[in-house]
């Protein structure tokens, strides 16, 4: 007896300090099999060096921008550690697991927003109000304070970092050998493009438009959700802040021309199974003429990352008659946050400092990995090489602060993404009915958390498009 | 009395082989491809096209795959993985097993009856749920050990495997010493290890197959530990690569180092991989 | 005296070493099973306390939700139609090689090969291979004039055939030593007397083969049945379900339920704890449902037949 528990415990001792071994402080470079990495920041008592954990959402950055900044700073420093961890498809999940767990990070990337609304709901964020220097403070531009994005109940919780809007990624080179000249203004003339395009260089290979459709609702996001708001509609989304309510009408014309795109024949093949990653192989190989996107990932892409001799820009979107009426919404301050799983928040702000360095933001702005509206940065920034080969990655004054719309429901159904991409594809002809099915899901699920008192109605009667941070005060 | 070999026979014979070699290239053109594209360039594989060779042969493709995308971190983590599975997959199995097949006491019927119900009852990935909460109570989500517990588990199949290995063994071997004064375990190490040899290497053998090939489990129990990841959850995720381009050479990459280390342990076992699933099928 | 000694030792070194086996079995099979059966009656996402909402998970499944049930129908369409490819290619492949011959084991090899792979990492290789832009498999098959314009092989229409295709691949190799296996059950003097009858191959076939692997057979569905509902590793790499739901099947949408994030960018996801489980609960019980049905349906034949 007494045989058999002995060898079962050193068999499971052995394996155990097979796979153990105290922490690495080394960082994510040695082969460890234990994970010191999303132990959250602590001083070990032999003087050993904090490590700062930082999430990332952001893939596009990290090589020429990120990477170089860790080195240098764990060069630098013996008594702060950075372990930069990025988390690409799984990022969402990978925090709620780590939240229910405790196992935060010291600092995480506000994005995207879903996340941010959970992280504040459980109250894992830390405020920044007793760290901000005055330097800091004053840089802030207060109409970029947004109650739920930078603030809670007052207090800011993160601040800086680049921003970005939709914009239109159109291939001249393809352009320009149908004879088009100058990107299309309003959404009619981009099917007419997309057509013409096909038409005479199809033979090629060659598409007129292409959509990431693997995600509807995100396909959707990329582009078009703006060009329904740059026409004036008050919701984003599909969440109306004039009603306070979700409503999707303001979608139907847009649905009715992606429809007449689709069965043109001229959208690239497979596209309701592309994702946007192998969209952009194909863009680079000269396959498609133009698509809608955020406009902080291409230059990276296709200078560092995927070098293509393409002549492409990024456009201003379409809109439905050619004229902007309303705005488009910006995702604002892709900054960093502080959580309150810091056990060392004076070295971790630190670390946040050194991000939100101007020299470093500078750095980001000018290296073209996204598009800013600090004043700072604009001023001691020479012109990015990106912005000076497609000037519209810039900030554009239709890019605006909109207020958040609701987030933190739970759906019953699909999104309104795959509801209306049965219309696009021609599976039913009732537009209506999803109009109908897609607020009555949305709003029942936003009624319920108000009613769990989860969530407020945000309701704004004068809202205008045209100045959403004004007119939602 | 050696057969004629008429034209009616030759027309079977080349049908049936026509046969057999559609789907051997069936089964073995997707490896090829993933091995022969691992060393194409980027250019080439979007591109599509071209010739089944690679125009440049390009093993820098795996240099990239080890260095810029920490694969040397995460083949060791599937390794250490797989062997602790493997190890805790035989060990426990192969006790089990033999208590089943040797011994009679209280409980034992209700308990077979348990292990058979749950074979036929899979709630998917829900479980991985409150098993995760399991290892963070005791403090095992940090590291491999945990999520190699997790996917050993009951090892039902192994369990019932041994157990009818060990019933075909005649009583007289292992009684004979227990009645001496052996303890139990000692009979179990001295004489069922050393006789059970050739059902332990098919478990040894579908146990590191399914360690070394899992993705959901891995993915989950790493979600929040980055350096937890496993060759093929560090595989898949390249899909959502770093840059935001799709890599499909080093993917291809990837995945060839992925099903490499499994190929050589098939090359030399395959005739054990089979004799064991011909036992799993006999015993149902 | 001594005797009672020593059953109770027997009995304590008996427990001890079914111990980590039996430990380990609860923990990851018992105990997730009786979470999920109290949870499907709660409603939580991970942030908010668990709340207690009684059958209301159940109401929504039976009645709100129709995307479970298209994904109940995908499993069923996915289950039979990988079967009744499967099944009969690897009856064929078992019976041409069930011979003890060098280039046998050689071809037995090559096809069981996919077996041992990760049907993960190998649903990568299969979108580069299948998509429709530039995979391999349409140029080939426009090479050799069986198609002008690609198909659009992971598109709504033919998502749910190109996810077959792939569980076909990944799965030959077991079927076919399932059936060889069986085969070699069968006493050769059957044959041998077969043949000194004169028996001709087909009557072989007929009369001795298939009549004697009925047993074997059955198990063989069986196993198939139930692997083939559980099967979705692949998928969810491959497709993640879609375009629209088109190879959804039931536990990758419980999956989803669980740890994936539909909308990266403004959407509404939480996770469904609860709905998930009781989901989930309801998979297991149509699964066991279809298992029953079959065992029902196979002995019924048996008693015909007999």
């Amino acid at each position: 007896m007494k045989k058999v528990l002995t060898t079962i415990t050193v068999l499971l001792l052995l394996l155990l300090t097979a796979c153990g071994g105290g922490s690495t402080p080394s960082g994510t470079d040695s082969p460890s099999t234990t994970a010191a990495g999303s132990e959250s920041a602590s001083t070990g008592s032999s003087g050993e060096p904090v490590t700062v954990v930082m999430w990332s959402s952001g893939r596009h950055d990290y090589e020429i921008y990120a990477k170089p900044l860790i080195d240098k700073w764990n060069a630098e420093h013996s008594d702060i550690k950075i372990d930069y961890q990025i988390y690409t498809e799984n990022f969402l999940q990978t925090v709620e697991i780590a939240a229910q767990n405790n196992e935060l990070p010291d600092i995480i990337m506000a994005l995207p927003q879903t996340m941010v609304t959970m992280l504040l709901e459980r109250g894992e964020v830390a405020s920044m109000e007793p760290y901000l220097t005055d330097e800091e403070r004053a840089n802030i531009d207060p109409s970029m304070l947004i109650e739920g994005l930078n603030l809670m109940n007052g207090e800011i919780f993160t601040h800086g970092g680049g921003s970005f809007a939709m914009r239109l990624v159109v291939n001249n080179d393809i352009l320009e050998e149908c004879g088009l000249s100058g990107p299309p203004k309003t959404v009619d003339q981009l099917i007419e493009y997309a057509k013409i395009v096909h038409e005479k260089k199809g033979s090629e290979g060659v598409y007129g438009f292409a959509l990431p459709m693997n995600n509807p609702t995100d396909a959707l996001q990329r582009g078009f959700t703006s060009i329904v708001t740059l026409d004036g509609a008050t919701a984003l989304n599909g969440y109306d802040f004039k009603q306070g309510k979700y409503d999707f009408s303001c979608y139907k014309p847009i649905m009715e021309k992606l429809r007449e795109l689709w069965a043109s024949g001229a959208v690239f093949p497979g596209c309701e199974s592309l994702s946007i990653d192998p969209l952009r192989t194909q863009f680079a190989a000269g396959k498609i003429a133009m698509y809608t996107t955020y406009n902080h990932s291409e230059w990276g892409v296709y200078t560092a990352q995927f070098p293509t001799d393409v002549h492409w820009s990024y456009e201003m979107l379409p809109t439905m008659d050619g004229v902007i009426e309303g705005s488009q919404n910006m995702g604002g301050g892709v900054g960093w946050m502080m959580l309150n799983a810091s056990k060392d928040k004076d070295a971790t702000y630190k670390v946040i400092q050194y991000f939100g360095a101007l020299e470093n933001r500078v750095k980001f702005y000018e290296l073209g990995l996204g598009m800013t509206t600090d004043k700072q940065v604009l001023e001691n920034a020479a012109v990015p090489e990106s912005i000076g080969y497609t000037p519209f990655m810039a900030f554009q004054p239709t890019d605006k602060m909109w207020p958040l719309t609701p987030l933190s429901m739970t759906l019953e159904g699909d999104e309104y993404g795959q509801e209306f991409a049965k219309y696009i594809y021609g599976f039913t002809d009732d537009l209506d009915s999803i109009v109908t099915i897609c607020n009555d899901r949305y709003n029942a699920a936003y009624d319920k958390s108000i009613a769990e008192g989860r969530d407020i109605r945000r309701q704004y009667p004068n809202f205008n498009a045209a100045d959403p941070a004004g007119t939602s005060k | 009395m050696k057969k004629k070999i008429t034209p009616v026979k030759l027309l079977i014979n080349i049908v049936k082989w026509a046969f057999l070699l559609a789907i051997m290239a069936f089964t073995v053109y997707p490896v090829i491809y993933a091995a022969l594209g691992s060393v194409k360039s980027n250019f080439e594989l979007t591109l599509g096209g071209g010739g089944v060779l690679p125009d440049k042969w390009m093993f820098s493709n795996y240099v990239t795959a080890f260095k810029a995308n920490n694969f040397g971190r995460y083949t060791i983590n599937s390794l250490i993985l797989s062997a602790m599975v493997t190890a805790l997959a035989l060990i426990t199995a192969s006790m089990a097993g033999y208590v089943f097949a040797r011994r009679e006491f209280p409980g034992k019927r209700i308990i077979l009856m348990t292990y058979t119900s749950m074979m036929f009852i899979s709630l998917g990935s829900v479980t991985l749920f409150p098993l995760y909460s399991l290892l963070k109570a005791i403090g095992l989500t940090k590291n491999l050990f945990g999520m190699a517990l997790i996917m050993t588990g009951g090892q039902i199949a192994s369990v019932f495997l041994i157990m009818g290995f060990v019933r075909s063994i005649p009583r007289e071997l292992d009684e004979a010493a227990y009645i001496d004064g052996c303890s139990l375990f000692k009979v179990y190490y001295m004489i069922i290890l050393p006789t059970i040899r050739p059902i332990l290497a098919v478990v040894l053998l579908f146990s590191f197959r399914m360690s070394w090939n899992d993705y959901i489990t891995p993915l989950v129990m790493s979600i929040g530990t980055e350096n937890l990841r496993t060759l093929t959850v560090a595989v898949v995720e390249l899909k959502y690569s770093m840059q935001a381009a799709a890599e499909w050479h080093i993917m291809l990459a990837g995945a060839s180092i992925a099903l490499i280390p499994i190929l050589i342990v098939y090359l030399f076992t395959h005739k054990q991989f089979i004799a064991g699933l011909t036992a799993g099928a006999v015993k149902g | 005296m001594r005797k009672k000694k020593r059953s109770t030792r027997g009995l304590v070194q008996t427990y001890a070493m079914l111990a980590p086996n039996l430990l380990l079995f609860l923990a990851t099979s018992v105990y997730p099973i009786l979470w999920a059966l109290r949870y499907m009656f709660v409603e939580y996402d991970g942030i908010n306390p668990a709340k207690f909402v009684g059958l209301d998970n159940f109401v929504r499944i039976f009645t709100r939700d129709d995307v479970y049930w298209q994904a109940v129908r995908n499993t069923l369409v996915f289950a039979s139609g990988k079967i009744i490819i499967v099944i009969p290619l690897a009856f064929i492949v078992a019976i041409l090689i069930n011979k003890p011959k060098r280039l046998y084991g050689f071809v037995q090899a090559v096809i069981f090969s996919p077996t041992i792979m990760s049907a993960a990492v190998m649903a990568l290789v299969f979108y580069l291979l299948f998509n429709v832009y530039n995979g391999e498999i349409n140029r080939m098959l426009m090479a050799i004039g069986l198609t002008k314009i690609p198909i659009n092989w992971l598109g709504f229409d033919m998502a749910m055939v190109t996810v077959i295709i792939i569980s076909v691949w990944g799965s030959i190799g077991n079927y076919m030593v399932y059936f060889l296996a069986g085969l070699q059950q069968i006493p050769l003097e059957m044959y041998e007397s077969a043949d000194i009858d004169g028996a001709s191959t087909r009557q072989k076939l007929f009369r001795i083969t298939l009549p004697l692997l009925g047993p074997v057979l059955k198990i063989i569905l069986m196993l198939s049945i139930i692997f083939a509902f559980m099967d979705m590793q692949s998928i969810m790499v491959l497709t993640q379900g879609g375009p629209f739901q088109a190879t959804n099947v039931m536990y990758l949408y419980v999956y989803q339920l669980y740890y994936s994030s539909s909308s990266a960018g403004g959407g509404s996801f939480r996770p469904q704890y609860g709905y998930g489980a009781a989901v989930s609960v309801v998979s297991a019980c149509i699964v066991g449902a279809v298992t029953v049905i079959y065992l029902f349906l196979s002995r019924k034949l048996d008693k015909l037949s007999d």
